[in-house]
């Protein structure tokens, strides 16, 4: 199939050729246009939009503007799949009924193609009592349902937890080789398109900037773009903890671990967090974990969802109540149902979500100054002086300082949650997620941010993760979690090297590795969870 | 908030009927060509200007000779007033409850449950049918206080349902750590991203309020006379629909273009709003 | 099974809560004995009259007396006429069903097509009708409408007689005023209901896997928007009920409307209670059922009551 010249308002001239059985990776940043290129593959786009240029489709050619002709092509020639699988099936049917809507024939087959071990067991499920990895499968199962020859991939696995992504990306690798079947795959991710996909496009701002096979785009790449992209991804620091050079002259002056006083930063002791589910279950988020966050030190906390890691960061600010445990800041014990203000000075947290996190009617500045107007430190002309400081700080640029939310990016964002922590000048910091809403290239800088502002003000930081190459970049410690307790727990250098707990080393070996990453052992399973 | 296309000439429109309304409410006592306590038994039924009558009584008259054109802004005068305290009223009660209930939670919450789904049982105005056969005297302040009962759930509702999802919300969880105060938080932050909402709202409300007033009266368990109302001359016009159909359908006219502008503006408002 | 045990014992207690509400405001509005015997009875009189119908027992006794003749179907006497009030309602009631059911199969009847159309042809000229018939029908008075019937049909045009029952013509203008406000609200609703649906993103993935238009509306959409719609058929039971008294008096129909509004004016409140008492009723089990059928179509929230224990949720949840 050959794909060429598009113009829209989201796209310029793109055109590429990909065989039967060939997987290509499309890769760029949000807003690069790639979902918008997909689905004018697919028809998919609203009648609004302007679309031009054709396709050449198993022979025959086709005009990107013809909705109807596109339309006949779906479902037996080109299916697509997107990313959010919760919301791609249909609540009130069950699996067996998904598939039966669209073939006549059996859904076992189908499923057991998906990648499902007992498809028995799920046929007559719903989508609300599986996972986010079994949806995907099924939704994976109804797309292929009609034997297409072409499946279009938007970004399937971004949400999925690593290990699972794995399976999934395997069984599609198998597909493709078994029937012939041509995948367009499009992810963010770098890494993901080097491991599954024999030849790569990256796009920037609706604009193609590199095509060439996987290896040589990722091993010799010719757009600045693209060598851009490929620096920017997560990598772990340093070979060892003595070769502590290259981040910024500053190291030196780091202090490393504990506190002078010999107390941790922070230190969650036993901490088990329970609560009760809508049905009245009792559900044990969090059993007796243990960490401790000394000065100056950046610990990571790993896990895939339902680990119970945002639970725990939770409870550590006093968001949530733990049902056991106890909770202390430089060695002096810290109840959260009972606060006192100087607490609240000592921690601050750093939420996901840089949209969610600032009131979109507020200035930023003002934003940034409210922990001090709610703690009444300094006069009002001391408040806006130390906010603006802070926002300098984290680099962002003071025309933006006046705006409201809605006006910044996410990253911009971020700096701004950043600023607004640091104005009370806390020693601990947790950052639950701060970087996983972010585009690669932004999410190197707001790290790089992390690092620098750690060295300046000696912050323990707890970093909240499910990324494992964000963790080996920024973490000098790493805590791993699964299903609410700690598996295991070691420097980040010794931890990636050496893992002890086979979980452990699943997820390391789940990670899409780029070509000048050591290679290790696949996982042994990829069954559906 | 969006960026404003052009307004299509439907809801300038409404905006302009609303904003004469406003005028005729305010400047009624001046506009009014006669006193209404004037009781002219000779120049009964006078057809309005554009069915063969007179200028003097420009709307016609009615059974009792009191010249239309008064009677309808004096009954717009007290059909938009109680409206408007029984809307804003039912808001500030409902909202105020809802959002107490809501975050302190537990019994205060169970109770304003209680009330709210017992006012969703009984039909509003079966309920207010009741209330008003229970009082001594249907007088006019009573008959104020009744109306905010009407629609006080909503906003009840509303605010409860605003402020548990505020509470789940980062930046609110943001304050929380920060150290703010449940009242900051709450007047702060809750309370103005909820005002678009709660205006819809209002803008819904509205109408209904003058619908359940201007039927009440029509029914004759509103307002009384000597007191106007629209409902109350429709109700008396309807008798006269053969003969003098105008008593009626001047009235009429009024609460059409009223309801239906502010149904159509109350629309367009919310179509911004979930648009945001 | 737990689950609806403690639906059903919470709908029991709305029940009671409307008759503590209903007993608690006759006892408020003042003296019965006073009332029914008018100002310028002695004070002895008065006194015997209270004395037989013991009115000078505690309130709470008052109260049991009362719910014990509730159970009895008892629900006191008319001030006016003497009558049982419950006789009185329900010899009222065939005249307003015959108005309310034929109004309630046509609003659905017409009402839900008109809605399916107009979401699946967003913009174009049918939606833009079917928009402005909701507007305008959601927003003018029953009342109002009734009388420019009566003043279109019987006044100018002289086609039907304008009140009262007559023969079966008369059904046309009262029936037709009330679809009106019918009609619209289930265009509107189960448009919006359809939009919402169709937007969501299960719909594109339908699409995506190649299935046709029609399927998706049949198979997808259709079902997924039922949960809304039989919410919103319970609620406007309520209305269709409050809308029938205004049609029956404004044309003059004796039907249990006509005979509510002449209660109320005339302070008899043992009528009005029972007609309270009976639509209160009604709509606590017609909601009920709505509760019950949710289970039936949404297997989220079967599961979720088959699993649940008796532990009590506060009575906002919904």
């Amino acid at each position: 199939m050959a794909f060429t010249g598009q113009s829209s308002s989201a796209l310029r001239d793109i055109a590429f050729d990909l065989m039967p059985g060939g997987i290509i990776g499309i890769v760029g940043e949000s807003g690069s246009g790639k979902s918008v290129m997909c689905r004018a593959i697919a028809g998919l786009l609203p009648p609004s939009a302007l679309v031009q240029g054709q396709m050449n489709f198993e022979g025959q050619s086709y005009r990107l503007s013809d909705q109807r002709a596109l339309a006949s092509l779906r479902g037996h020639r080109i299916a697509m799949i997107f990313q959010d699988p919760m919301s791609a099936l249909d609540p009130l049917m069950s699996v067996k009924r998904h598939l039966a809507l669209r073939t006549s024939g059996g859904p076992g087959p189908l499923l057991t193609m998906a990648g499902f071990s007992d498809p028995g067991k799920v046929l007559d499920s719903y989508p609300h009592q599986m996972s986010g990895g079994q949806c995907q499968r099924v939704a994976i199962a109804c797309a292929l349902a009609r034997e297409p020859r072409l499946l279009i991939a938007d970004e399937p696995t971004t949400a999925l937890d690593v290990t699972v992504q794995a399976g999934i990306l395997k069984r599609l690798k198998a597909i493709a080789a078994e029937r012939g079947m041509a995948i367009i795959f499009v992810t963010h991710d770098l890494a993901v398109a080097y491991q599954l996909c024999n030849q790569i496009i990256v796009m920037r701002n609706g604009a193609v900037v590199e095509a060439g096979s996987a290896d040589t785009v990722l091993t010799e790449p010719r757009a600045d773009y693209t060598r851009h992209l490929i620096a920017s991804m997560p990598r772990p620091r340093s070979s060892a903890p003595e070769l502590t050079q290259q981040i910024s002259p500053s190291a030196v002056l780091r202090p490393i671990a504990t506190s002078s006083a010999g107390h941790p930063a922070l230190c969650l002791d036993n901490i088990s967090v329970a609560y009760r589910t809508p049905d009245g279950r009792r559900f044990d988020a969090v059993r007796n974990v243990s960490v401790d966050v000394g000065e100056g030190e950046i610990v990571g906390l790993v896990g895939e969802s339902g680990s119970g890691k945002s639970t725990l960061a939770k409870a550590a600010v006093g968001l949530v109540t733990p049902s056991a445990g106890r909770i202390s800041m430089n060695g002096r014990v810290v109840d959260w149902s009972t606060p006192e203000p100087s607490w609240r000075r000592e921690i601050q947290y750093i939420f996901q979500d840089p949209r969610g996190a600032l009131d979109p009617l507020g200035r930023i500045v003002h934003q940034v100054r409210q922990p001090l107007d709610i703690h009444r430190l300094g006069d009002k002309g001391e408040r806006e002086a130390v906010a603006r400081a802070r926002l300098f700080e984290t680099h962002l640029d003071d025309t933006l300082f006046k705006r409201k939310p809605a006006s910044l990016s996410g990253g911009q964002r971020q700096r701004a949650t950043i600023a607004r922590a640091l104005t009370v000048r806390p020693r601990v910091l947790i950052c639950d997620e701060s970087v996983s809403a972010l585009d690669v290239p932004i999410q190197a800088k707001i790290l790089d941010l992390l690092l620098d502002l750690r060295d300046k003000y000696a912050l323990a930081v707890l970093f909240i993760s499910h990324d494992l190459s964000v963790i080996q970049h920024i973490c000098d410690r790493v805590v791993v979690m699964r299903h609410g307790t700690l598996i295991e727990e070691g420097q980040t250098f010794e931890l990636f090297r050496n893992p002890t707990e086979s979980y452990t080393r699943d997820l390391i070996a789940a990670l899409p590795r780029l070509p000048d990453a050591p290679p290790s052992h696949l996982p042994e399973q990829e069954a559906a969870v | 908030m969006t960026s404003r296309q052009n307004l299509s000439p439907a809801i300038v429109g409404c905006f302009c009927v609303l904003f004469l309304l406003a005028v005729l409410v305010m400047a009624a006592p001046w506009l009014s060509p006669s006193d209404l306590s004037e009781v002219n038994l000779l120049g009964r039924f006078k057809p309005p200007v554009f069915m063969g009558g007179t200028w003097q009584s420009p709307l016609g008259t009615d059974g009792l000779g009191r010249d239309m054109l008064s009677l309808v802004l004096r009954g717009t005068q007290v059909s938009m007033t109680i409206a408007v305290i029984g809307t804003i009223g039912g808001a500030i009660v409902g909202t105020m409850l809802g959002l107490v209930a809501a975050w302190i939670g537990g019994i205060l919450d169970a109770i304003v449950g209680t009330l709210v789904d017992f006012q969703a049982t009984i039909p509003t105005l079966i309920l207010i049918l009741a209330l008003i056969t229970v009082l001594p005297s249907a007088n006019f302040t009573v008959f104020v206080a009744i109306m905010i009962f009407h629609g006080w759930d909503r906003y009840a509702r509303l605010a409860r349902a605003i402020a548990l999802s505020a509470k789940s919300q980062p930046y609110v969880q943001a304050q929380q750590i920060m150290g703010a105060s449940t009242l900051r938080i709450i007047t702060g932050s809750v309370l103005p991203n909820a005002f678009a909402v709660l205006l819809v709202n209002m803008s819904i409300n509205f109408p209904q309020t003058i619908l359940a007033e201007t039927t009440l009266s029509f029914l004759g368990v509103g307002i009384q006379p000597p007191d106007v109302s629209l409902g109350l001359l429709i109700g008396i016009g309807r008798d006269q629909l053969f003969n003098a159909p105008w008593v009626a359908l001047m009235p009429g006219f009024l609460i059409l273009i009223t309801t239906i502008s502010i149904s159509v503006l109350g629309d367009w408002a919310r179509d911004l709003v979930e648009a945001d | 099974m737990n689950w609806y045990l403690f639906r059903l014992g919470r709908a029991c207690i709305t029940i009671l809560l409307l008759l503590t509400f209903s007993f608690f405001a006759l006892a408020a509005s003042g003296d019965p004995a006073q009332i029914l015997l008018g100002p310028d009875t002695s004070q002895a009189a008065i006194d015997v009259f209270r004395e037989k119908w013991g009115l000078n027992l505690p309130l709470w006794q008052q109260f049991l007396i009362y719910l014990d003749g509730l159970l009895h179907m008892n629900f006191g006497l008319s001030y006016r006429s003497g009558e049982s009030a419950l006789a009185l309602v329900l010899d009222r009631i065939p005249v307003t069903l015959s108005l309310v059911l034929p109004t309630i199969l046509l609003s659905i009847a017409l009402g839900v097509p008109l809605g399916i159309l107009s979401a699946m042809h967003r913009g174009h000229l049918i939606d833009r009708l079917a928009i402005t018939l909701s507007v305008v029908g959601l927003s003018v008075p029953s009342f109002l409408l009734g009388v420019l019937a009566m003043y279109l049909f019987s006044v100018k045009l002289g086609w039907l007689a304008p009140s009262g029952y007559v023969n079966w013509t008369s059904y046309i203008m009262p029936v037709a005023t009330l679809s009106t406000v019918g009609i619209a609200t289930y265009a509107r609703f189960t448009r919006s209901a359809l939009v919402e649906v169709l937007s969501r993103p299960m719909i594109e993935t339908a699409r995506a896997s190649g299935l046709s238009e029609g399927i998706i509306h049949r198979a997808h959409a259709l079902p997924n928007a039922l949960t809304p719609l039989i919410t919103i058929t319970a609620l406007e039971f309520g209305h269709f009920v409050t809308y029938a008294a205004v049609v029956e008096n404004a044309f003059g129909w004796q039907g249990t409307g006509a005979l509510l509004i002449e209660s109320v004016s005339a302070r008899d409140f043992a009528v009005v209670q029972a007609i309270m008492i009976i639509t209160g009723v009604t709509m606590i089990l017609a909601n009920l059922l709505a509760d019950l059928s949710y289970g039936f179509i949404d297997p989220r929230i079967a599961d979720l009551r088959h699993r649940s224990s008796r532990r009590l949720r506060t009575a906002c949840e919904s």
